[in-house]
C-alpha cells in the first residue's frame, strides 16, 4: 500500500468513524461562547487578546472530579435501581462510592479489587451495574448513556459520575474497567454501556463479566 | 457589532458538531473534546476579524482545539479517558491477540498516538480535504514540511495498524 492508498484508507475510515458519532452534539449555545470570550477579556484586561485560559476551563472540569461526596444527605430515587437507593459513603483503598445530595453517585476506582463488593455498593446507591474487564460492551443508546454516566479526567484512578435518575427503568449500567496500553503509554480507561437488566452483554468480542 | 455576532453565531451553529466530532476522534474523551472545542470557538470569536477571513475557519477551530489539547496532555499524560467505547479494546487478562480489531479501531488508536504536528496534518488532510499547500499555509510551515510530516504519519499509521494486534491491554 503506497502513501496515497494509505491516506485514502485513513480518510475513509476516520471520516466514517467521525460520521458515526451522530449522537455527539455541542450543547453550548453561541451566546455562551461569546460570554466566555468576554470573561477571558475581563480576566486578562486585554480586549481582543487571542490567547485564552484553557487551563481554567479544564481546571473547572477537573474540579468536579474530586471523587469525594459533594454532600452527605439526601435520598436517591433511581428508576432503574434495584430496591430503594440510599445514602452511601464507602471509601476503600481500592475504590470509593459516595452519593451526593443531588442524587449523583461519585465513583473512584483505583484498583478493581472486590468487584462483587463494588457492584453491591453501587446497587445500594441506586445503580444496578455489571462490571466487566474485557472487551468493551456498547449501548445502542449513546445519547441516554451520556446522561447517565460521565468519566471525569483526573489522576489517581478512574473517576466516574453516575446519575441513576437518568437510567431508564429496567436497565443496568455496564462498566468496563481496565488499563489501556498503546505502545509505551499506560493509562486507566473505562467504557460504558446501558443494557436491559439480565440481557446478555452485547460486546465486541470476549467480555469477561466479573460481577453481575 | 451585531452583524459580527450574527455571523459568528451562524458559523458556530453550522460547524460546532462537526468540529466536536473531529476533535473527539482525536482525543477520545467527550467532555474533554467539548471543553477544547468550546475553548477554540471562544478564541475564534475573540479573533473573529482574522478567523472569518481564514480560507477554512472550521479547520482553524479544530487545529486550535488540538493545540490546546497538547498543554492539557502534558499536564495529565498519565490519564487517558475514553467515551467512545468502540474506539478501544479492554482486556482483563493476558495480552489480547486482537486480530479481530477492525481497521477503524486500529486507525483511531494510531491517530491518537501520533505527535501533534503529524496528527494535525492528517486531520487537515483527511477531515477537511486540504491539499499540501493549504495545509502548509494553515500550519505556517512549508509545503515540504507538510509532506514530510504526512509521510511519517502515514508510515506510523501503516505500521501501527499492521502491528496493532501486538499491543497489550491489561487490567
Amino acid at each position: 500500500m503506497n502513501d496515497d492508498d494509505m491516506l485514502a484508507a485513513a480518510r475513509s475510515s476516520l471520516t466514517g468513524t467521525k460520521d458515526a458519532l451522530t449522537h455527539v452534539h455541542m450543547e453550548q449555545r453561541p451566546e455562551a461562547i461569546m460570554a466566555q470570550a468576554r470573561g477571558h477579556r475581563l480576566r486578562r484586561g486585554l480586549p481582543g487578546m487571542g490567547a485564552a485560559g484553557l487551563a481554567l476551563g479544564i481546571g473547572l472540569a477537573l474540579s468536579l472530579s474530586g471523587g469525594h461526596p459533594a454532600g452527605s444527605g439526601g435520598s436517591l430515587t433511581a428508576s432503574g435501581g434495584s430496591g430503594a437507593p440510599r445514602v452511601v459513603h464507602v471509601n476503600l483503598a481500592a475504590w470509593s462510592v459516595n452519593t451526593s445530595s443531588t442524587g449523583v453517585v461519585n465513583v473512584t476506582i483505583r484498583e478493581l479489587k472486590d468487584p462483587a463488593g463494588l457492584s453491591k455498593t453501587l446497587a445500594d446507591a441506586g445503580v444496578p451495574v455489571v462490571l466487566t474487564s474485557g472487551r468493551v460492551c456498547t449501548s445502542g443508546d449513546q445519547l441516554q448513556l451520556s446522561r447517565v454516566v460521565r468519566k471525569l479526567p483526573g489522576q489517581g484512578g478512574l473517576m466516574i459520575k453516575i446519575n441513576p435518575k437518568a437510567m431508564p427503568a429496567g436497565t443496568e449500567l455496564v462498566i468496563g474497567v481496565g488499563t489501556l496500553r498503546i505502545g509505551s503509554q499506560r493509562a486507566h480507561a473505562a467504557a460504558f454501556g446501558l443494557e436491559k437488566k439480565g440481557s446478555p452483554l452485547d460486546c465486541h468480542g470476549k467480555a469477561k463479566k466479573v460481577t453481575s | 457589532m451585531e452583524r459580527r455576532r450574527q455571523e459568528f453565531s451562524e458559523f458556530y451553529t453550522a460547524f460546532r458538531d462537526d468540529c466536536l466530532r473531529i476533535v473527539l476522534v482525536n482525543v477520545g474523551d467527550g467532555q474533554l473534546a467539548e471543553d477544547l472545542v468550546a475553548e477554540a470557538f471562544t478564541r475564534a470569536w475573540m479573533s473573529w476579524r482574522k478567523v472569518r477571513e481564514h480560507p477554512v475557519p472550521r479547520a482553524w477551530v479544530v487545529r486550535t482545539a488540538l493545540n490546546a489539547h497538547v498543554s492539557w496532555w502534558r499536564r495529565r499524560r498519565r490519564e487517558l479517558t475514553v467515551d467512545d467505547p468502540t474506539a478501544l479494546c479492554l482486556d482483563g487478562g493476558q495480552l489480547e491477540r486482537s486480530a479481530d480489531l477492525d481497521l477503524d479501531e486500529a486507525l483511531v488508536a494510531a491517530l491518537r498516538a501520533l505527535p501533534l504536528r503529524q496528527r494535525e496534518v492528517i486531520t487537515l488532510r483527511v477531515f477537511f480535504d486540504l491539499d499540501t499547500d493549504a495545509t502548509a499555509k494553515l500550519l505556517g510551515v512549508s509545503p515540504g514540511t507538510v509532506s514530510s510530516h504526512l509521510h511519517r504519519a502515514i508510515a506510523t499509521l501503516r505500521a501501527q495498524t499492521q502491528s496493532f494486534s501486538d499491543q497489550e491491554v491489561t487490567i
